[in-house]
């Protein structure tokens, strides 16, 4: 299965979680081998859903006072851990809105890897980033976070108007 | 030169206000492409007083890549690594950060702060997956390419509903053929496992299958382990120096010599 499959796929039992902040426990959202163990600062919610008979998660994280944001989608696999197909990014550090992507299938991923040598950066990282083409929205606002993700990885039920 | 050199490292640093203070970014990139970069917050009481900090995920971020910082070898190079840069790692928020300083010696800590992020993130180069990952994946494209549509290939599935304990990295069933399972081997762990799948398929399901292991180096594997392997398994092949063969050597045993001879 692959990202743009998953991004036109129609979803399905959409539940999006509560806000929390510090250490991802990896009952959540399970990459590495132990928790993701973000600090206290960071405040992240994840997003189910099923997309063409997957489970797949998002992992919505952001730092408002260091300006920083993050919205990770992986598909879980056979063991229980996510494969890791995408994130969209902002940080304040670097020049606009920007991905780590693959186009690769996700039976060939590696399990439990935020990111490997198979995942690019989309625009390069010298290349111009067009961040009218997204949504501006103050980070910090949980709302329009959760809206951002949403919105990139089109996570509405079929027929939704949203 | 001394200027051109000056502007080589200077004329990407961008400096942006955030809520804690400045975000700063360089021109040093990670492997992934983004930027290494720092913040400087300022002290909130103390005027003309700040720190460096990371952005809080360094090392969350190397973790989650796969590096494990719970091993002592590494706790001990990070450890070694804070104090050769003095700087401390606050455990609760995950941030590596320098002491207060004067605004005016920032410039100064800001290049040892960068040098420690950039040696940090070569921790990465050490994890399995990096070193794996593109072994693995020359591998399996190189196996695809010879076999192309003569055989059905699956990849990180069991063999059978018999066979399920140990999955190998590819199966090829190719038509009135014995199925080969290929394990991309890196470590004797995985020898092993190759093993023990094939003495299951031939002594307790009673299926047939041939058991490829495709070593990734001929020193992957100890001496020992070599007998072992080519005494029990249908073939074992080596990529690094010898590629081509090795593949051809695949190509046999899932299609038959004769399907083979171009």
């Amino acid at each position: 299965m692959r990202l743009k499959e998953i991004i036109r796929a129609p979803k399905d039992n959409i539940k999006i979680g509560q806000w929390h902040s510090g250490k991802v426990p990896k009952a959540d959202f399970p990459i590495a081998r132990a928790a993701y163990r973000l600090g206290n600062s960071f405040k992240w919610c994840v997003v189910e859903f099923q997309a063409l008979g997957a489970d797949c998660r998002v992992l919505v994280v952001q730092h408002e006072a260091k300006q920083k944001y993050e919205a990770v989608l992986g598909v879980m696999g056979q063991n229980g851990t996510l494969k890791i197909l995408c994130s969209y990014e902002y940080h304040a550090s670097e020049p606009g809105w920007h991905c780590h992507a693959t186009h690769d299938d996700s039976g060939t991923l590696s399990h439990g890897f935020m990111r490997g040598p198979w995942i690019k950066r989309v625009p390069g990282a010298r290349k111009p980033h067009r961040d009218k083409k997204f949504h501006k929205f103050k980070i910090g606002n949980e709302t329009a976070a959760i809206r951002f993700a949403v919105d990139r990885y089109k996570i509405e039920p079929k027929g939704s108007l949203l | 030169m001394k200027e051109e050199l000056c502007r080589a490292f200077c004329n990407e640093i961008s400096v942006k206000e955030v809520p804690i203070g400045l975000a700063v970014s360089t021109s040093f990139r990670r492997s992934d492409g983004d930027a290494i970069a720092f913040y400087v917050v300022r002290n909130a009481t103390l005027s003309g007083i700040a720190h460096l900090e990371d952005d809080g995920q360094t090392i969350p971020y190397l973790e989650a890549c796969g590096v494990d910082f719970q091993t002592q070898t590494r706790r001990k190079a990070f450890d070694a690594l804070l104090n050769e840069y003095g700087v401390e790692y606050d455990e609760n928020e995950n941030i590596i950060k320098t002491s207060n300083m004067k605004e005016n010696d920032l410039p100064r800590a800001a290049l040892h702060f960068v040098a420690l992020l950039l040696r940090l993130f070569d921790f990465l180069l050490l994890t399995q997956e990096h070193v794996e990952s593109t072994f693995k994946e020359d591998a399996a494209k190189s196996i695809k390419q010879a076999v192309g549509s003569r055989a059905v290939i699956t990849e990180n599935m069991p063999v059978s509903s018999k066979l399920t304990e140990l999955t190998p990295d590819m199966v090829l069933s190719a038509p009135n053929r014995v199925p080969v399972a290929i394990f991309l081997s890196q470590s004797t762990t995985r020898v092993h496992e190759a093993i023990i799948l094939q003495m299951a398929a031939l002594y307790e399901a009673k299926e047939q299958l041939s058991v490829v292991a495709l070593l990734e180096t001929e020193g992957t594997l100890p001496q020992h382990m070599h007998r072992l392997a080519r005494n029990r398994l249908a073939a074992v092949t080596s990529w690094e120096g010898d590629k081509d063969a090795a593949i051809k050597r695949i190509e046999r045993e899932v299609l038959g010599a004769e399907a083979t001879i171009h």
